[in-house]
């Protein structure tokens, strides 16, 4: 069974620009990847070389076997694409755009379905090149999902949405992978590729710095839990003696007086046990787990 | 999967869809419908060869502007706006897009040709004038190679360009120099050529084939051999006792080259461009 997506040292210059550089990949079928980086990382470049809108200046990329630029045509018929800096066909309403792309991929069926499921069906017979952005990007996230394809490429598919439109699109998208369509979508948004990827590939000034998944990343990056606990009353000696907690890596008084302790994910109770154990009264408890957010600060800084 | 077909299904929809398309389309039929009409009233006895003296000096200049109007914006308005994104996001090559929108946008100006000319044409038989059949053919076919091949150059500067301006540019700096210009310049090189002893008082052969290359001034060869063969010009054509390759047949295989290089030229600039 060949990968969905097989990237092999891929590098794509713009004249001295390096847009891509030297990025090895592959995405196994049935996976749900998230690609994750800021707008110029190269997100966009790696995208428009596996659709051949641009071609590499070195290496090679294959989907399903089919290589990208070869054999574009055949790795394309397996692809539902979302694709980034699209314009709508003048003139045509949005049932005929459904109904042209049912046409070029060769499928049969009421457009109408398609429309109702991305929910856009009231504005099946307006003219598309009115719709709003968030319209068009339900429009062609449905083109996208014509004919069940192995593979859907999503660029940034939710810009644009609002919220609800934004949770509706990613219950698709595990509807889709739940089918056994692999998915392969960028985004800038952390809590996006969270809630959905299995697997998240982070970008940085053309390289690919992390491939992992989440809980995998959050381990790399340090696997910490921060509790910040409002006590009653304590002393420095309670402070040294909750720092002294095997797994514990910190404890301190922050600034606004609250307890700050650094620690394992499996040393919370024993922390909350030790103050216990001391009758110091336990009043309010926050936890904070290191957010997508926080890793993609740690590893594109580090790079 | 389902190729240029369904492209240029969609391009035939897309130009009898739209307001301008359908304007222009209604403006080139008309005058060939008009010419029919008005050939009647100087000639008692119209023919083909009395509609093409009427209207040549005309559709000179809009079959030209035709054709490439109808090309010039067909791949390079869609990159710019993105809609070819979305096209090659499904499984097509970048063939099956020139092609498609080639075959689309000709079948477009063949049927406003067709339409148009065979309108006139009957204009003219009717009531009181004669067509031949084979003439009328000729005249079809040549007026529509005509058309065809500025139809052909439109699309190829659209795909070699990235940008709507440049293309809009380069379109008319073609119409100017290929459709004004050129035709007149007959003088100058006559000029030059007598400068370096190359020729005394008229082009020599060479040369008049050579400025002859001009899709404007083959179609008027091909007119003047298979439709209006009574009035020998001195310029483009110099009748049947000229060398083989002035005659009509030669610039009738010139004008299929004239459709088939800009169209094979700007796909292969365009195969291997990023877009």
């Amino acid at each position: 069974m060949p990968p969905a997506i097989q990237v092999d040292d891929v590098t794509k210059r713009f004249g001295s620009f390096t847009a891509v550089d030297r990025v090895d990949l592959t995405v196994e079928q049935g996976e749900v990847f998230g690609f994750l980086g800021h707008n110029g990382a190269g997100k966009s470049t790696m995208i428009n070389m596996l659709l051949d809108f641009i071609r590499p200046s070195a290496g090679t990329i294959e989907v399903f076997g089919n290589n990208c630029q070869a054999n574009g045509v055949e790795a394309r018929e397996r692809m539902g694409v979302l694709p980034e800096g699209y314009g709508m066909y003048d003139g045509l309403t949005g049932r005929q755009h459904v109904q042209y792309a049912m046409e070029s991929k060769g499928v049969d069926g009421d457009p109408l379905d398609m429309l109702d499921r991305v929910g856009i069906t009231d504005a099946a017979d307006r003219a598309a090149d009115g719709y709003s952005k968030g319209m068009a990007q339900r429009l062609v996230f449905a083109m996208a999902l014509l004919g069940e394809p192995d593979l859907l490429i999503l660029d940034e598919p939710t810009s644009g949405l609002d919220p609800a439109g934004a949770r509706a699109m990613r219950e698709t998208i595990i509807t889709e992978n739940e089918r056994g369509a692999t998915v392969f979508f960028s985004s800038h948004i952390l809590e996006q590729i969270e809630a959905v990827a299995d697997r998240v590939g982070i970008m940085h000034h053309g390289q690919l710095v992390a491939v992992d998944t989440i809980d995998g990343l959050r381990d790399m990056a340090g696997g910490e839990t921060k509790l910040l606990i409002t006590v009653d009353n304590f002393t420095d000696a309670d402070v040294d003696g909750i720092a002294a907690i095997e797994g514990v890596e910190q404890a301190e008084i922050g600034d606004d007086g609250r307890l700050s302790v650094t620690c394992s994910k499996e040393t919370k109770m024993d922390v909350l046990l030790a103050l216990n154990r001391r009758d110091i009264d336990v009043l309010d408890l926050q936890t904070t787990e290191p957010s997508l957010e926080d890793l993609f600060v740690e590893y594109t800084r580090r790079s | 999967m389902t190729g240029w077909p369904t492209v240029a299904r969609k391009e035939v929809r897309g130009q009898l869809g739209s307001r301008t398309g359908k304007l222009g389309i209604g403006l080139v039929a008309l005058v060939f419908v008009v010419g029919g009409y008005i050939v009647p009233t100087t000639s008692s006895d119209p023919t083909m060869t009395d509609y093409d003296g009427f209207l040549r000096g005309i559709l000179l200049f809009l079959v030209p502007l035709f054709g490439l109007l109808l090309g010039y914006r067909a791949v390079v308005a869609e990159r710019v706006a993105g809609q070819l994104t979305l096209s090659l996001s499904f499984p097509y090559s970048r063939a099956d897009i020139v092609l498609g929108k080639a075959v689309g946008r000709g079948l477009v100006l063949l049927g406003t040709i067709t339409v148009g000319v065979l309108a006139g044409a009957v204009l003219v038989d009717y009531p009181f004038g004669t067509v031949a059949l084979d003439t009328l053919a000729s005249y079809l076919g040549a007026t529509a190679l005509f058309g065809l091949a500025y139809l052909a150059i439109g699309i190829g500067l659209s795909t070699v360009t990235s940008s709507l301006r440049r293309a809009t540019v380069l379109t008319f700096g073609v119409f100017f120099l290929s459709v004004v210009a050129w035709p007149q310049l007959d003088g100058i090189f006559l000029q030059a050529l007598e400068f370096l002893n190359l020729a005394s008082d008229e082009l020599p052969n060479w040369a008049v084939f050579v400025h002859g290359a001009d899709p404007s001034i083959l179609y008027q060869r091909v007119l003047d051999t298979y439709v209006s063969p009574n009035k020998i010009q001195s310029g483009a054509y110099l009748g049947s006792t000229g060398p083989w390759y002035l005659q009509g047949g030669p610039a009738v295989g010139l004008l299929f080259g004239w459709i088939i290089l800009p169209m094979v030229g700007g796909y292969l600039q365009f195969r291997r461009t990023d877009l």
